[in-house]
C-alpha cells in the first residue's frame, strides 16, 4: 500500500462535488429565507434547514476525507461484514415503532439515520467484491442468481418499510455492475424489458381509460420485435424475449384488476401524477410551475415566490432542485446537471482507468448511484419521472443522504488516486 | 455511458422546454398562484328624509362562511371550531351536506350572518388552524328610525343565481333592492365595487397588497387596484316629523295613509298597515319567515298606498260633481228630487246612507252632507264616458307613475269597459247609479285619491307624485332631481274647481258637514268623507287638503273595515293635520273637539 498521492487527486470529481455542496447550502439558505417584512406572516421557526445542513455538510466533508484516507483494499475486505451489519439494521428498523407511518429511521440519541442509505454503500461494495472474483462469471446461472439475491433481500426489506423509491435504487445499482462485468447482452435485455413492459402496460391502461391510444407500448413492442429478429440466431432467447414481454402485457392488467381500487389509484398516481392533481400531482404541478416560472435566468437568489409562499411542497428536500431552478433559472439548472454529469463521466472514465477490478466495479456502482438519484429526482421535479422520495445528492436536505453521497465521493477520489494499483 | 448522456440531455431539453419555451405560461401560473383579486364591495347609498336625517344606513358586519373544499381531512378541527364559536356542529354538518348537494361548485356557505366580536377574534387568531372558515366584511342595511315607512323604503336581499347570470357586475353575496325605493333606485344606490390585488400564501394567508402586475403587459387579465365607489344618497320627499306622526296615529290594523305636497307631487308621508320588520330580510330570509309573511291574509308585504284598490265611495262624488257641471247635466243651484232616505229607480230601490233622508238639496248641499239620492239622480243623467272623462282629468284609472314598483292601476269604467265586462246592452243605468256614489266597478288606489285631492287643491294642475327628491353622489353633486313642476291642464274648468273647493271646505267646517271631525283650529281645511261598502265591514275613507288658501298638504286615509269615514277617518285626519301644522305641540287626543262631535258625525 503506497502513500496517497495528492498529485493523482481527481480534481474533476472533487471540485464539482464541492461546488454542488455549496450550491446546495445556498439553496437551502434561500428556502429558509423570509424577507424582513413578511416575518410575521410566515413564522418559519424550527425550520432552520440551512444551519443544520451546514453541520451535515461539515460531517460530510469529514466522511469524504475518511473515505479518501482508508486504504482501498479495506473496502474489499470489510464488504461482507458491512453488508451483514446493514442487513441487521434494516431488520431492526422494521421491528421498531413506525414514524410517520413508515419505519425508515433508527434513532441513536440525537442522531437519526436511515439504514437504507447505509445499505446502498454496502450493496455497491459487496457486488463489486463478489463479481470482481475471476471465477464468478455473471453469465453463469449460479452467479447471477446470487447477485440478484444479494440485491433482492434489501430490496424486499425496504419495500416493506414501505419505501418504493429507495428500494428501486438497488436493481439500478445491480444491472450496470453486471453489465460492466460482462453480462450477456441478451440476458440483460431479457431482464430489463419485462420491467419496462410492465411499466408501459400499466401506464397505457390508465391512458386508455382517458381515451388515448397506447402508443408508447406499441412502439416498445415493435422495438422488442426488431431486437428479437436481429438476434434470430439465438432462437430460444429471441422467442422467450417476445413471449415474456407479451406475457407481462397480458398478465399485468389482470393483476391490476385483482388489486383493490385504492391500491390501483395509488399505482396510477405514482406513474401518472397528473391524474391525481390534488395529491401527488399537486407537488409535481407546483414544481413545474416553479421551474417554468424561473425562465432562462431565474427570478434571482432569495426571490422565488413558489417557495416563499409555500406553494412548493417538500421544497427543502425532494423538491430542492425546483427552488434552485426557480431562482436561478435554466442556467442554474443546467449548471447543476453539468456538474453531476462531470462527476459521473469522470467516474466512468475512472472505471476504465483503474487497474483493480474491485475498484472498477465499485466505481460503476457509485456512478450508478449518482446517476439514478439525479435522474429520478430531477426527472420528478420536471414531470418526467414518478414521485418517489429519492433525494438529490448534495442539494436535498438530509443527513443520511449527505453523508452517503460525500462518502461515496470520497471513495471515488480514493480509487482514482490509487488507480495504478492492482 | 451513452444511455446516461442520452437521459441527461433529455432532461436538459425538458428543462429548456419548461423554462425557456413555456416560461410565460408557467410564470403566469406562478403569479396566479399567489395573486388574488379581492373584491371590495361598495357601500350602498343612504336613504334620507327631506331634512337629511338618515332613514337607511349601512353597518359593517362580519360574515363567517365555510369553504367546503377546505374541510376534507379537517373535520375534527371543524368540530373544535364550532365548539369555540358556539355553533351547533351537528346542525352545521347537516346543513353543509345539504348545501353541497345544492351547490356542487363548492361555493362558500354562510354560517354566521353577523359575527360577534368574540367569534371574530377567535377566527383571526386561528386562521391557519381553521383555514376552512372565511371572514367576509359585509355591509348590512340598518334602519335608524325602526320600521318607519317600511313599505316605501323596501328591503334588500342577496342576489339570486339568475341575477348573477344576467348582470355581470354582481357577485354572490351582493345586495340588491327587492322592493320599494331600494328596488326602484338600485342603479343609483348600488355603487361600483372596487378591486384590490393581494398576494396570498399557499395557506391562504394574506401577505400584502401587490402592485407589480399592473405594469406588466403579460397580465392583462389582472386589472389595477381600484377603490370602490359608494352608492349615491337619496333624499326623499318624506317629511320625517309628519311620517312619525302618521306612524304613531294610524291605529288601524289594516289600511293606509298617504300625504302629498299638492304643489310638487312630493309624497310627504306614507303608511301602510300591517307592516313587517325589514330586518328579517337581512342575509336571506328564512323559509319560515317568508311563508309567514306571504301566507298572512292581511298581506303585510303589500304596500297598500299604491298596490291596493278600494272603491272610492263618496270621495268620488267630487269627480261626479265635476262631470255633471262640466257637461251641464244639472244647474249648480237647482234642487233635484228630495231625499227621503232612498231613491226608486225602475224596480230597484237605492238607499241613501242616511235612512231619515236629507230632504231637498242642491249640488253644494249634496256634497257637504254626502247625499246619495242626489247623486243617484245625476247618475241617471250622466253616461259612462262622462264619468270616465271626469275621473281621467283627475288622474284616476291609470298609474300615477310614482317611483315605486308594482303600482296598481285601479279601474275607471267607461262605456266600452261596461260592454266588455257585462256584454253589450247587458248592463243598465243601475250600474251607473252605483258608479255615481263611487261604488261598484270603480276602484282607486290611495295614491290616486291623494293625487286627485292634490289636483283639486292646486287648482287643477297635473303633478307627478314622487318619493325621491334628489340623488346626490359622494362628492355632493346632484345627479338627479325629481320633476316638481305642476302643469296646468287646459281643459280644466276652474269655475267648477272653485265650487268643488268651496264645498269641500264646507264638508269640514259646515254645520252639517260630514267631515266635521277633522276640523283643526287656526287652519282652514277642506275634505271629503267616504264609506266604502264591501263584503265585510265598511272601509272608512277621508281625503283632505289644507290650508285652503295656499295648500301645503293633501292626504288620503283609508281604514279597512273601520266603519264610517266621517266617524273614523276624519278624526285621524284631524290628528295628523294638527300635528303637521303645530309641530312640537303634543296631541293628547282632547285639546280641540270632544268625542261627542265625532260620534254625531256620520259620513
Amino acid at each position: 500500500m503506497a502513500e496517497k498521492n495528492l498529485r493523482n487527486m481527481e480534481w474533476g470529481i472533487l471540485i464539482p462535488g464541492l461546488i454542488l455542496i455549496c450550491i446546495g447550502l445556498a439553496n437551502l439558505y434561500s428556502v429558509g429565507h423570509v424577507p424582513e417584512e413578511l416575518r410575521e406572516t410566515f413564522q418559519m421557526g424550527g425550520r432552520d434547514y440551512f444551519h443544520r445542513q451546514l453541520i451535515w455538510s461539515a460531517a460530510g466533508l469529514v466522511a469524504m476525507i475518511v473515505a479518501f484516507a482508508i486504504p482501498f483494499r479495506y473496502y474489499e475486505g470489510s464488504a461482507v461484514v458491512f453488508y451483514g451489519v446493514s442487513l441487521i439494521s434494516l431488520v431492526v428498523v422494521l421491528l421498531l415503532e413506525p414514524l410517520k407511518g413508515s419505519s425508515r429511521w433508527i434513532s441513536i440519541g440525537f442522531f437519526r439515520f436511515q439504514p437504507s442509505e447505509l445499505m446502498k454503500i454496502a450493496v455497491i461494495f459487496i457486488l463489486a467484491r463478489y463479481l470482481s472474483e475471476k471465477k464468478n462469471d455473471p453469465n453463469r446461472f449460479r452467479v447471477i442468481s446470487l447477485a440478484i439475491l444479494v440485491v433482492l433481500v434489501p430490496f424486499t426489506l425496504i419495500l416493506k418499510q414501505p419505501d418504493l423509491g429507495t428500494a428501486l435504487v438497488f436493481p439500478a445499482l445491480l444491472f450496470p455492475v453486471l453489465y460492466w462485468r460482462g453480462l450477456n447482452e441478451g440476458v440483460m435485455i431479457l431482464f430489463l424489458t419485462p420491467a419496462i413492459s410492465a411499466f408501459l402496460t400499466v401506464y397505457s391502461e390508465s391512458t386508455i381509460s382517458d381515451g388515448t391510444y397506447p402508443f408508447p407500448l406499441l412502439v416498445f413492442f415493435l422495438m422488442i420485435l426488431v431486437v428479437a429478429y436481429r438476434r434470430r440466431r439465438r432462437l430460444f432467447q429471441s422467442l422467450s424475449l417476445v413471449a415474456i414481454n407479451l406475457g407481462v402485457m397480458f398478465i399485468i392488467p389482470t393483476l391490476m384488476d385483482m388489486l383493490k381500487p385504492y391500491q390501483q389509484r395509488r399505482i396510477m398516481a405514482f406513474l401518472r401524477p397528473e391524474s391525481d392533481i390534488l395529491g401527488m400531482g399537486w407537488q409535481v404541478y407546483q414544481s413545474k410551475v416553479a421551474i417554468g416560472s424561473g425562465g432562462f435566468t431565474g427570478k434571482g437568489f432569495l426571490q422565488g415566490t413558489q417557495k416563499l409562499f409555500a406553494f412548493l411542497p417538500e421544497r427543502h428536500s425532494d423538491f430542492a432542485f425546483s427552488v434552485l431552478a426557480e431562482e436561478r433559472g435554466f442556467v442554474g439548472g443546467l449548471v447543476v446537471l453539468i456538474l453531476f454529469s462531470l462527476i459521473i463521466a469522470r467516474g466512468f472514465y475512472l472505471a476504465t482507468k483503474v487497474k483493480n477490478r474491485f475498484a472498477s466495479m465499485a466505481i460503476i456502482g457509485i456512478c450508478s448511484y449518482f446517476t439514478f438519484h439525479v435522474i429520478v429526482n430531477i426527472g420528478m421535479t420536471i414531470g418526467l419521472a414518478p414521485v418517489t422520495g429519492l433525494p438529490l445528492p448534495f442539494l436535498s436536505y438530509g443527513g443520511s443522504s449527505m453523508l452517503v453521497s460525500c462518502f461515496l465521493l470520497g471513495v471515488l477520489l480514493n480509487f482514482g488516486s490509487s488507480f495504478y494499483e492492482y | 455511458m451513452l444511455l446516461v448522456i442520452g437521459v441527461i440531455s433529455i432532461m436538459t431539453m425538458r428543462l429548456f422546454y419548461l423554462q425557456v419555451i413555456h416560461h410565460g405560461y408557467y410564470n403566469r401560473l406562478a403569479i396566479s398562484n399567489r395573486i388574488q383579486r379581492e373584491r371590495m364591495v361598495a357601500p350602498r347609498g343612504l336613504i334620507r328624509a327631506s331634512d337629511g336625517s338618515k332613514l337607511v344606513v349601512n353597518v359593517p358586519v362580519y360574515q363567517i362562511s365555510l369553504v367546503p373544499g377546505k374541510i376534507t381531512g379537517r373535520e375534527d378541527r371543524l368540530e373544535l371550531a364550532c365548539e369555540w364559536l358556539g355553533i351547533d356542529s351537528e346542525n352545521l354538518f347537516d346543513s353543509l351536506a345539504e348545501w353541497k348537494k345544492k351547490y356542487p361548485d363548492g361555493r362558500e356557505m354562510p354560517v354566521v350572518q353577523s359575527a360577534e366580536k368574540g367569534q371574530i377574534s377567535i377566527l383571526m387568531e386561528n386562521r391557519s388552524l381553521f383555514p376552512f372558515f372565511k371572514l367576509v366584511m359585509k355591509h348590512r342595511r340598518q334602519y335608524p328610525e325602526g320600521d318607519l315607512a317600511t313599505h316605501v323604503l323596501g328591503y334588500v336581499g342577496e342576489v339570486t343565481d339568475e341575477e348573477l347570470k344576467d348582470d355581470d357586475r354582481f357577485r354572490p353575496g351582493d345586495l340588491t333592492g327587492r322592493t320599494g325605493i331600494e328596488y326602484k333606485y338600485d342603479e343609483y344606490l348600488r355603487g361600483d365595487a372596487g378591486v384590490r390585488i393581494i398576494e396570498i400564501s399557499a395557506e391562504g394567508i394574506k401577505v400584502g397588497e401587490y402592485d407589480g402586475i399592473s405594469h406588466d403587459n403579460d397580465f392583462d387579465e389582472f386589472v389595477q387596484s381600484r377603490s370602490p365607489v359608494p352608492g349615491c344618497d337619496l333624499y326623499l320627499t318624506i317629511d320625517l316629523d309628519l311620517q312619525k306622526v302618521m306612524e304613531r296615529e294610524f291605529d288601524c290594523d289594516r289600511g293606509c295613509i298617504i300625504a302629498m305636497d299638492p304643489s310638487t307631487g312630493g309624497i310627504l308621508g306614507a303608511v301602510s298597515r300591517p307592516s313587517y320588520d325589514p330586518n328579517i330580510f337581512m342575509g336571506g330570509i328564512s323559509e319560515k319567515d317568508w311563508n309567514m309573511l306571504h301566507g298572512d291574509p292581511a298581506k303585510p308585504l303589500f304596500n297598500r298606498t299604491i298596490q291596493a284598490t278600494y272603491p272610492p265611495a263618496s270621495t268620488f262624488k267630487l269627480i261626479v260633481c265635476y262631470g255633471a257641471l262640466y257637461f251641464e247635466l244639472v244647474p249648480k243651484n237647482a234642487w233635484l228630487e228630495p231625499c227621503y232616505g232612498g231613491y226608486q229607480f225602475g224596480n230597484r230601490y237605492f238607499r241613501c246612507w242616511k235612512p231619515e233622508g236629507h230632504g231637498y238639496a242642491n249640488m253644494f248641499d249634496a256634497i257637504v252632507n254626502s247625499c246619495d239620492v242626489y247623486f243617484y239622480q245625476i247618475g241617471e243623467r250622466m253616461n259612462a264616458d262622462q264619468f270616465a272623462y271626469a275621473g281621467r282629468i283627475f288622474g284616476l284609472g291609470r298609474k300615477t307613475g310614482v317611483d315605486l314598483p308594482s303600482e296598481a292601476r285601479g279601474t275607471l269604467p267607461d262605456h266600452s269597459y261596461f260592454d266588455r265586462r257585462f256584454g253589450k246592452r247587458k248592463w243598465t243605468k243601475g250600474h251607473l247609479l252605483n258608479y255615481s256614489i263611487g261604488q261598484g266597478e270603480v276602484l282607486t288606489t290611495p295614491i290616486q285619491l291623494c293625487q286627485m285631492v292634490a289636483m283639486i287643491a292646486n287648482g287643477g294642475k297635473r303633478i307627478k307624485p314622487h318619493l325621491v327628491d334628489r340623488v346626490v353622489d359622494t362628492e355632493g353633486a346632484e345627479i338627479y332631481r325629481s320633476d316638481n313642476t305642476a302643469v296646468p291642464i287646459s281643459q280644466m274648468n276652474n269655475k267648477i274647481l272653485k265650487f268643488i273647493q268651496r264645498s269641500m271646505v264646507a264638508v269640514v267646517s259646515g254645520e252639517h258637514g260630514t267631515g266635521r271631525a277633522s276640523r283643526i283650529p287656526g287652519v282652514t281645511s277642506a275634505g271629503k268623507t267616504g264609506t266604502a261598502q264591501n263584503s265585510g265591514e265598511d272601509h272608512a275613507l277621508f281625503v283632505a287638503y289644507a290650508p285652503v288658501e295656499a295648500p301645503e298638504i293633501a292626504v288620503a286615509i283609508i281604514m279597512e273595515n273601520a266603519g264610517h269615514g266621517g266617524a273614523m277617518a276624519a278624526p285621524m285626519a284631524r290628528r295628523i293635520l294638527s300635528a303637521y301644522f303645530n309641530p312640537g305641540a303634543a296631541w293628547n287626543g282632547k285639546f280641540m273637539y270632544g268625542k261627542t262631535i265625532v260620534a254625531g258625525a256620520d259620513r
